[in-house]
């Protein structure tokens, strides 16, 4: 295997964007990221893409296809990739694995998406019947997305003494800095009170400490070692590119399960924990290395919680780290330093991808007022629907 | 609620004992490595467990309050409610068998909810649809 570097980078803002094509928001991000790069349609040897339920990929999820037939019928290798909110991190995956494998020396990640307004509907044709856990937590119960979430935050305030006041400074931290960056749909600082009242959605998860679905889109340009010296003469390395999914036993609360067949030793939030062991394995690294995180904050209680099942700080630590600011820019250990998914609303396929471009911003040092001191190593971790798990790790 | 023109039934077949005066949730375990499952399901996932021969089995009465949350707006469909709308009490509760369930709570009121606290199967009222049926559901209620 050979190591792979990243040669560049593209975001597409966040936000609603009516008059514009997914299509169009994939274009524009491949074609900052070939601009980052250098590159041109004709240097790329293979595509990762992310497929997306609600958008583009011509309804069966070839967004890779679908820009190839717009922009460059360039014969080369695709894979589409089918993980939910993992999928970016899947399509990143694959488009390593190209270079890493020698399919290619140069390969380009892709995603994007554009969410459908308010909720989520259920896919159609679906089975209505107790065969379908997903008909059933809406018919039998009632039990939307926070609400899963909602039922861990409860659990950690009664484990480890959280208050409904750090959810809420989880989303004052977040917005602080997501004013600062351009790219996020939400540039408006908030303040802890207006935090504290804004709506219960679930208890005690309120509006402001939920994300909310964007549309957006994001790619990545990977290289071999010898492609990014061409460019620089700091290659900036994808250390680890991990893929899992949830293991047995796993006493989580499972988007969208009505039941917990949990075990003494089953690992909490297994599909992310055992991406993110693998990815400390693949760079050779460990938690004490990680110089700052981009993960999946859904809402409050996931930026609080999964730092310390990561091993990047102890269990319940994760209060003292922000009461102390500590996750924030210029703390011990940031935490999402892009705004995270509080400020930029989540276009689900997208976010995998995305994240890696904040490392890569960060780790150049072109993170301008949201820049982290000194990084060396960054770590993304996304968590898809059917227990799929990614995290990558890039290193200078 | 219900007349004779009316009728009364689960809001899904197959979830819960029905018709019954105490009410179990229907489950399965397998008989190979002793795991419980809930909703039923056609096998057992544990990658360890080879055999994998389930059997229907009912669950509950009693349990104790793992987690709960209260839902303060209302979902989409195919949730149903009767207006008005009012917030509901959800919790993750922990069955003897040693399986997490989560169900509507009868009470919304954080007051009266405790993580750890006991809890029985009931099934109750969820809502009625345009001719009056009234559908119900499985929920926990505090053992005083």
């Amino acid at each position: 295997m050979r190591k792979v570097c990243i040669l560049g980078t593209g975001e597409h803002p966040f936000g609603k964007f009516e008059k514009k094509s997914v299509l169009e928001m994939i274009m524009e991000a491949a074609n900052k990221a070939m601009n980052d790069a250098g590159v041109e349609w004709k240097d790329i040897g293979g595509i990762g893409a992310a497929s997306s339920r609600f958008s583009g990929g011509m309804g069966w999820g070839l967004t890779a296809n679908e820009l190839q037939q717009a922009i460059a019928l360039n014969g080369a290798p695709v894979v589409n990739c089918s993980g939910a909110c993992a999928s970016g991190g899947y399509a990143l995956h694959a488009a390593y694995d190209m270079v890493a494998y020698g399919v290619c020396d140069i390969a380009i990640a892709i995603s994007g998406e554009k969410m459908p307004k308010g909720f989520i509907p259920r896919t159609p044709g679906a089975a209505e019947d107790i065969t379908d856990v997903d008909y059933l937590r809406w018919k039998a119960i009632g039990m939307p997305n926070p609400a899963y979430w909602a039922m861990e935050a409860c659990r950690r305030m009664e484990d480890f003494g959280t208050t409904e006041e750090h959810y809420a400074k989880v989303a004052v931290k977040a917005h602080k800095i997501g004013a600062q960056n351009p790219y996020a749909r939400y540039h408006q600082v908030l303040s802890l009170e207006e935090v504290l009242n804004s709506n219960m959605v679930s208890y005690p998860l309120r509006l402001f400490e939920i994300c909310a679905v964007s549309d957006g889109a994001a790619a990545i340009v990977l290289g071999s070692t010898k492609e990014a010296r061409k460019r620089t003469t700091k290659p900036l390395f994808v250390a680890a590119a991990a893929m899992t999914t949830g293991r047995f036993g796993d006493p989580q609360i499972r988007i969208p399960e009505i039941s917990t067949t949990y075990k003494a030793d089953g690992r909490y939030y297994s599909e992310v924990v055992l991406a993110v062991e693998k990815a400390y394995e693949m760079a050779g690294v460990g938690p004490k290395d990680i110089s700052f995180v981009e993960i999946q904050d859904n809402s409050s209680f996931q930026e609080l919680a999964w730092p310390e099942l990561f091993g990047l700080m102890k269990p319940g630590e994760g209060d003292w780290f922000l009461d102390h600011g500590e996750t924030d820019i210029n703390g011990k250990l940031p935490i999402n330093p892009s705004g995270g998914f509080l400020s930029f609303g989540e276009a689900t396929t997208a976010m995998g991808i995305w994240q890696v471009c904040e490392l890569a911003t960060q780790l150049r040092g072109k993170a301008g007022p949201r820049q982290v001191r000194n990084p060396k190593v960054g770590m993304a971790v996304t968590l898809g629907l059917g227990a799929n798990g990614t995290a990558v790790i890039l290193k200078l | 609620m219900s007349s004779s023109s009316t009728k009364v039934v689960p809001v899904v077949d197959g979830l819960f004992t029905w018709p019954s005066k105490s009410p179990r949730l229907l489950g399965t375990r397998c008989i190979s490595c002793g795991s419980y499952y809930f909703p039923q399901k056609i096998s057992c996932n544990n990658p360890d467990c080879k055999e994998k021969k389930v059997e229907q089995v009912s669950l509950g009465p009693r349990g104790k309050l793992y987690s709960y949350t209260i839902q303060y707006y209302p979902p989409p469909p195919p949730f149903r409610f009767n207006e008005p709308f009012i917030p509901y009490g959800i919790g993750l509760v922990e069955l003897a068998e040693g399986i997490r369930v989560a169900g509507i709570l009868t009470t919304n009121n954080l007051n009266e909810i405790k993580i750890g606290m006991e809890l029985e199967l009931v099934v109750e009222n969820f809502y009625h649809d345009d001719e009056g049926n009234e559908f119900v559901t499985y929920k926990f209620r505090p053992i005083s």
